[in-house]
């Protein structure tokens, strides 16, 4: 490991920008606050981004590490033991004046802080708090932090970092504790979770990033394969910071990460997994990060391997169905069915499953069942509940309030009638909107293969045998 | 009979006064059209009515549409009148004439072509100025201003003064609009206002503003932090298009 000390501020910020890249949580949502007098920056709930780099992704916040030192040895990470790069920190004045600086010309919504591990976890949490308490107090910045929580850091630590940030998040790094245990030997479901735990209880219930649409009653779903992790009881020992204002506390909840295509998981692992840090850890986000391949290791997909783009977009995709839709990831994906097809959207997917509930009459259907059409979303939605109050709603209309008609024309009626005259056949239909995606889905992930063309299949013509 | 003409100056007030006067004079729909004065075309068997600026009346539009049909129509009309669309006026005009029969349900009668289309100036009007609140550039003057400018297709500075004006309450900041120019005036700890700005004094004002280090580390960490293998220069594009970023630090040099 060479550690060079004496890095211009430059060299420090492109060392450990590259290094915090590959977390693909940049998002500065969840929480409105009010700018005031005498500090800079407000937030607003909905985020905003600054810009976006060039491959796409949304630059919201100053996303750095704040060492890129590390004693851990996760097989999958640029930032590991073993990698032979150049190691260097900030100091706490830095991270404050590349913060402030970058934030009143508008490049930043505010600070993204993550951390290799240096000497131990306790340490490394407690360097991270001096930083983010000066920015705080002393530079009165107002506005977003997000900020990583170190699993093995002591409890009391974590808390007092709590109370200066607006998100935390602990990366889950992989979906099964077996896939942990093999590329992160320094790691334990257990040591992830218990800081989950920790400032879930802190925060108090009901923050979770699903949505409710007043459909199904959500009963627990068990996660297969996880580790017992134990509840960490909220511990009043007077060493604690004394409970301040609830709201203060991390009050735009945390969020977590998992790796996709480093390791065997399928797609129903993965999102029940989601789905249970949804419910039982009140997450708001769990984000999805296809695995770049950049570390040579037998255990591990080779250099040079392409990232699973489209994979993760369906993923991303399904993850919205659960929060945003009512869905239930055993609704989408079954252990029979266990991943997802990766050139029809999930919603789709699952409608063509479920023919015998459509088509669906738009002045009629409930909202809860408007939202699982594929091509209405939830604000179209909204719209047709409101507009039906007062007019009967034709295609023309629905083409008005947003409906992408060309998907969703095969499962809905209008005054009893349907668009064109369809017929309601998984084969038939799946063909016609793979037909719409197929460019789409090749720009997502050219690295597709096709399969042959088939004169009965592909020409709509029926098998004549 | 001849088509008659409203002509009005383009700002809220100005229309919202040409509202008024045409409601008033109560010229049968087809044959009333208002439009802002500026680039206007003349034509044939037209009457033309040269509407001025009333402070009062627009108020009184104002608040008639706040009353009697909610706040978010009149919210929807407001912005809607910021628009560069040239059939703005007509459609609010026609807009209000449904809200005074329907009241406050007409927000929600989505499927209406003339609230479709009052819908989709807002919405535009809208979120140009929420991109222009994400991707605005302040540089610093000598004298420690923060100077922005922005080449808008809409007039969307009255809807970012609030928004920079609670997050920066301790500096003293300015934004340009070249489209429309007009200028957004903050100074530290007084109420922002909105001034026109003749064209030299708007170069004026922008050239105060200088490079400096703090420009160069963003465009470092900027080229740092994407990801080469995710490359996807179309999907930057979605986001953030060509027209946005003549004034974007990181995409200069």
């Amino acid at each position: 490991m060479t550690i060079m000390e004496d890095l211009s501020l430059e060299e420090k910020l492109t060392i450990l920008a590259d290094g915090a890249k590959y977390d693909v949580a940049c998002t500065s949502s969840g929480v409105e606050r009010k700018g005031k007098q005498g500090m800079t920056g407000n937030t607003a709930a909905c985020g905003i981004c600054h810009s976006f780099s060039a491959d796409g992704r949304c630059v919201s916040l100053l996303k750095i590490l704040y060492t890129n030192e590390c004693i851990y040895d996760c097989k999958y990470c640029v930032n590991r033991k073993s990698n032979d790069t150049l190691r260097t920190s900030f100091t706490p004045e830095e991270v404050c004046e590349l913060t402030m600086q970058f934030y009143r010309r508008n490049y930043i919504e505010g600070l993204f802080l993550s951390s290799g591990i240096r000497n131990n976890p306790t340490q490394t949490m407690e360097e991270i708090y001096i930083a983010l308490k000066m920015l705080r107090e002393e530079h009165h910045f107002n506005g977003y932090i997000h900020v990583k929580a170190i699993p093995g850091a002591d409890p009391r630590v974590i808390e007092m970092v709590g109370y200066l940030a607006d998100r935390m998040s602990t990366n889950l790094e992989l979906p099964t504790a077996e896939g942990l245990r093999e590329l992160a030997p320094n790691k334990t479901r257990q040591t992830i979770l218990t800081p989950l735990r920790q400032i879930q209880n802190r925060i108090g219930g009901g923050y979770s990033g699903i949505h409710r649409i007043g459909m199904q009653g959500g009963q627990d779903l068990l996660m297969k394969g996880e580790d017992n992790y134990t509840l960490m009881e909220r511990q009043d020992n007077g060493l604690m910071v004394p409970p301040k204002n609830r709201k203060n506390f991390v009050p735009a909840g945390q969020s977590t990460q998992m790796i996709v295509g480093a390791t065997s998981e399928n797609d129903y692992q993965i999102l029940s997994v989601a789905q249970a840090l949804y419910r039982q850890f009140d997450l708001r986000r769990v984000f999805y990060s296809a695995y770049i391949a950049l570390n040579d290791d037998s255990d591990l997909p080779a250099v040079g391997t392409k990232p699973p783009l489209l994979r993760e977009h369906r993923l991303y995709q399904a993850d919205w169905l659960l929060r945003f839709y009512g869905f239930e990831a055993g609704e989408l994906l079954t252990e029979d069915r266990p991943n997802f097809n990766v050139y029809l959207d999930p919603k789709c997917e699952w409608a063509l499953r479920h023919l015998e509930l459509f088509p669906v009459e738009v002045n009629q259907a409930s909202y809860a069942m408007l939202l699982r059409v594929p091509g209405i979303g939830v604000k179209s939605a909204r719209r047709i509940v409101m507009a039906r109050r007062t007019v009967r709603i034709t295609f023309d209309g629905l083409k008005r309030i947003g409906v992408v008609l060309k998907r969703a024309h095969y499962f809905i009626t209008c005054g009893g009638k349907m668009l064109y005259q369809t017929k309601i056949d998984e084969d038939y239909i799946t063909r016609r909107i793979l037909e719409l995606d197929h460019k789409k889905n090749w720009e997502l992930d050219y690295d597709i293969t096709f399969r042959q063309l088939s004169l009965f299949q592909d020409m709509g013509m029926e098998d004549v045998s | 009979m001849n088509r008659v003409v409203y002509l009005c100056e383009d700002t809220p007030d100005g229309i919202f006064t040409a509202i008024y006067d045409a409601w008033a004079a109560g010229i049968p729909d087809g044959q009333l059209s208002i439009r802002v004065e500026d680039n206007y075309m003349m034509e044939f068997f037209t009457d033309y009515v040269y509407v001025q600026t009333d402070l009062d009346k627009a108020v009184k539009v104002a608040r008639s549409v706040s009353r009697k049909i909610g706040h978010e129509a009149y919210d929807m009309m407001y912005k809607a009148s910021l628009s560069c669309e040239e059939e703005k006026i007509d459609v609010i005009y026609h807009f209000l004439k449904m809200g005074f029969t329907y009241g406050p349900t007409v927000v929600t009668m989505h499927t209406n072509d003339t609230v479709c289309r009052l819908f989709e100036l807002s919405r535009t009007v809208t979120n140009e100025a929420h991109l222009f609140r994400e991707f605005v550039r302040f540089g610093e003057s000598e004298e420690g201003i923060l100077i922005a400018r922005i080449k808008p297709k809409n007039q969307v500075l009255s809807l970012m003064a609030h928004h920079f004006a609670d997050r920066f309450p301790e500096e003293h900041f300015v934004i340009l609009d070249e489209t429309h120019r007009m200028g957004l005036f903050h100074e530290k700890g007084k109420k922002w206002y909105l001034s026109p700005l003749a064209v030299d004094v708007l170069e004026r004002i922008w050239t105060h503003s200088q490079g400096e280090k703090y420009e160069d580390l963003w465009r470092s960490f900027f080229r740092t932090i994407a990801i080469r293998e995710r490359t996807n220069p179309k999907c930057q594009r979605n986001h953030c298009a060509l027209r946005y970023r003549d004034y974007m630090v990181e995409f200069q040099r």
